[in-house]
């Protein structure tokens, strides 16, 4: 009975005035990042940070988790009208969702759209509330090694799992943890690759990382490019009403959705852009006529939306429990609790329970508060969609900047952002992933934190990472999905290097 | 479509041994810090590690990426650099003269990057900020910025 106490102290927190202005804040700051393509949740959490600052830990930790999976919401309204990927996740969304606007389908692929994203969500938060806890519980048995080898799971996971070349994923993730190395060092107190400049003695600024290589190169990609045209078509309500073959349709592919998203998102360094991937596969694998796919088929909208909002919802629970990002932008967001003064982990259950519950309680009203307002408020989204991109980029510059100069006083961190705005936008054109390199920054110092320790109990020993149990059997998982990984890599190595004899 | 022929996409493979390079730089100034043993770990220790991991990826890329489709690389370059400089101006003037001649710089600059300029919709955006700005950041949330420094 722990839990209902727990629960109520939870939603006792989320429904004062304040948790409710801000997750609704959130919500809705997320719902329009995700509809406005060339904002995505990264950016727009980057540059809430800053702001967060002023605010108590559980008023913005609710505010920036609502401005994350709200963008799931909004992402895919851009995807469906438009064609357009509001947020890297809603791409997949864009197969069906697309055709189906061109078939006069637009309003029913909004209203499950928005449905199934409530399914997942909430099955997710259940699945968030039934296991945090006990995956705290377990953490507690956690020592250096354990931590280590599930950050590199991860970080094996994140480069190898995302799209492009596992190859590339590594490099960019090994180039983050190097950027993390910068600044001064725990242990001895040297300064490492600081090259003369004072500022870096903290190291490089996460929010300028982040902000530059998600905001700025965004900016970097879009301007100077013919505008898309955007016709906002008028979506009536009455066009939204699904016909119940919809609904029927719609059911099946929603439960796998949550199912697939909860899982994959409750990894760690998976998040949702892969979820709603698989989840489209799985849908098209198991329908009895996959040609439908590609061309307005429901399933393949109902399904990776429930995904991505499952997966949203359920990142949390490596990262609130373990201390562990989930993806990368929950990276960010454990960036800033850090800041905050609050170290998640096995011990922030016990610790900070009532921030905890109230922060899941939030979701809850957050999903509630989204489902609510999506409906009726499709109209005004699509409408936002047509403010031309002239007058945007240069309001998010300007975000951007005195964001980032906010969080240190510190003119050298806007140097920054511009050079990782640069970084990002190569990074981009070569398809070298950026997220990854966020990732491997964030969690960088602390794996050598944890590897350093865990040698200097073992006294050099590097067999403490395998002769504990749960330590080897992170390490075995993340060799294989490495292995895995890289067979294509192999192949097309081999491939070019036959060729080049032939 | 590009072609896959026996050519080599070049850009690629300068990509990839740029990377190679980072790593070797990590590792040799990685090694100018004490690497200890591994019971006791230096600073130098990790960098070292990790430029040399660098390195071998880095290898392992060029002969992945050698033979990729060669698509031709469209950049704006004029853009990048507006917006660069956009960023890099607001940087400096922020700290001599406040916050409002900044946004008005950043707005103008970046600005520049897109044809045709619109100096109307420069100008009402830079009053628009500069409302926002002195109202939610400097009032609001007491951010040390000053809207104006002579």
């Amino acid at each position: 009975m722990d839990l209902l106490a727990n629960l109520a102290a939870g939603f006792q927190t989320a429904l004062s005035y304040e948790g409710l202005l801000f997750c609704f804040i959130g919500v809705t700051l997320g719902t329009l990042v995700g509809v406005l393509p060339g904002i995505g949740p990264l950016a727009a959490i980057s540059m809430a940070l800053p702001v967060t600052f002023y605010l108590d830990p559980t008023s913005a930790l609710i505010m920036l988790a609502g401005i994350f999976y709200g963008s799931q919401y909004g992402g895919s309204t851009a995807s469906i009208l438009l064609n357009l990927a509001g947020t890297a996740t809603s791409a997949v969304t864009c197969l069906d969702g697309y055709p189906m606007t061109k078939q006069g389908r637009a309003g029913v692929a909004l209203f499950i759209t928005t449905v199934t994203s409530f399914v997942g969500g909430s099955f997710a938060i259940l699945l968030l509330i039934g296991f945090a806890p006990l995956v705290a519980q377990f953490a507690l048995r956690f020592g250096s090694a354990e931590y280590f080898s599930i950050m590199v799971l991860g970080l094996i996971a994140a480069s190898t799992l995302s799209a492009g070349s596992p190859l590339k994923g590594l490099a960019a993730v090994i180039v983050g943890v190097i950027l993390g190395l910068v600044g001064m060092d725990v242990d001895s107190g040297v300064w490492r690759f600081t090259l003369g400049f004072i500022q870096l003695t903290d190291g490089i600024s996460l929010v300028a990382m982040a902000m530059g290589l998600f905001g700025v190169a965004e900016i970097l990609n879009n301007v100077g490019r013919p505008p898309v045209t955007v016709t906002a078509r008028d979506v009536t309500l009455r066009s939204m009403i699904p016909t119940s073959a919809d609904l029927r349709a719609s059911l099946a592919p929603t439960g796998r959705g949550a199912l697939i998203g909860s899982l994959i998102g409750a990894l760690p360094g998976t998040g949702p852009g892969i979820a709603s991937f698989m989840a489209y596969a799985a849908e098209k694998r198991i329908a009895k006529d996959p040609s439908r796919f590609g061309k307005g088929a429901i399933e393949g909208v109902a399904g990776p939306e429930a995904a991505n909002n499952a997966a949203v919802q359920s990142a949390f629970i490596p990262t609130l429990s373990l201390g562990i990002p989930g993806d990368a932008v929950m990276a960010v967001l454990l960036g800033a609790l850090m800041i905050h003064g609050i170290v998640p982990g096995p011990m922030f259950l016990t610790q900070q329970p009532v921030m905890f519950w109230g922060l899941i309680a939030s979701f809850w009203i957050g999903n509630i508060l989204l489902l609510v307002l999506n409906i009726p408020l499709i109209g005004i989204w699509v409408r936002i969609l047509t403010i031309p991109y002239h007058i945007l980029y240069p309001a998010m510059l300007f975000f951007i900047c005195v964001g980032v100069f906010s969080v240190r006083n510190s003119p050298f961190d806007i140097f920054a952002v511009m050079l990782f705005g640069v970084l990002g936008y190569f990074m981009n054109l070569f398809h070298y992933p950026p997220a990854p390199m966020l990732l491997g920054f964030i969690l960088g110092p602390l794996m050598e934190e944890h590897f350093k320790r865990e040698l200097r109990i073992s006294q050099g020993d590097f067999t403490a990472f395998i002769d504990r149990p749960l330590s080897a059997l992170f390490l075995a998982a993340g060799a294989i999905i490495l292995t895995v990984g890289l067979v294509p890599v192999v192949k097309t190595v081999i491939g070019n290097l036959r060729a080049r004899r032939g | 479509m590009a072609e896959k022929g026996r050519d080599l996409n070049y850009w690629e493979i300068l990509v990839a041994v740029l990377i190679g390079c980072f790593g070797a730089y990590v590792a040799w100034h990685g090694s100018h810090y004490s690497l200890g043993q591994v019971a006791r770990m230096g600073p130098g220790f990790v960098p070292v590690s990790l430029g040399i991991i660098l390195i071998v990826i880095a290898f392992a890329l060029v002969f992945e990426v050698q033979k990729l489709a060669r698509v031709p690389l469209d950049i704006p370059l004029r853009s990048i650099l507006y917006v660069s400089a956009a960023v890099l101006t607001f940087a400096v003037v922020v700290p001599r003269f406040g916050l409002i001649p900044a946004i008005a710089c950043l707005v103008v600059i970046s600005g520049l990057a897109e044809r045709p300029l619109r100096p109307k919709t420069m100008a009402i955006s830079t009053v628009v900020l500069s409302i926002i700005g002195v109202v939610l950041f400097v009032r609001g949330l007491g951010i040390p910025l000053s809207p104006v420094r002579w």
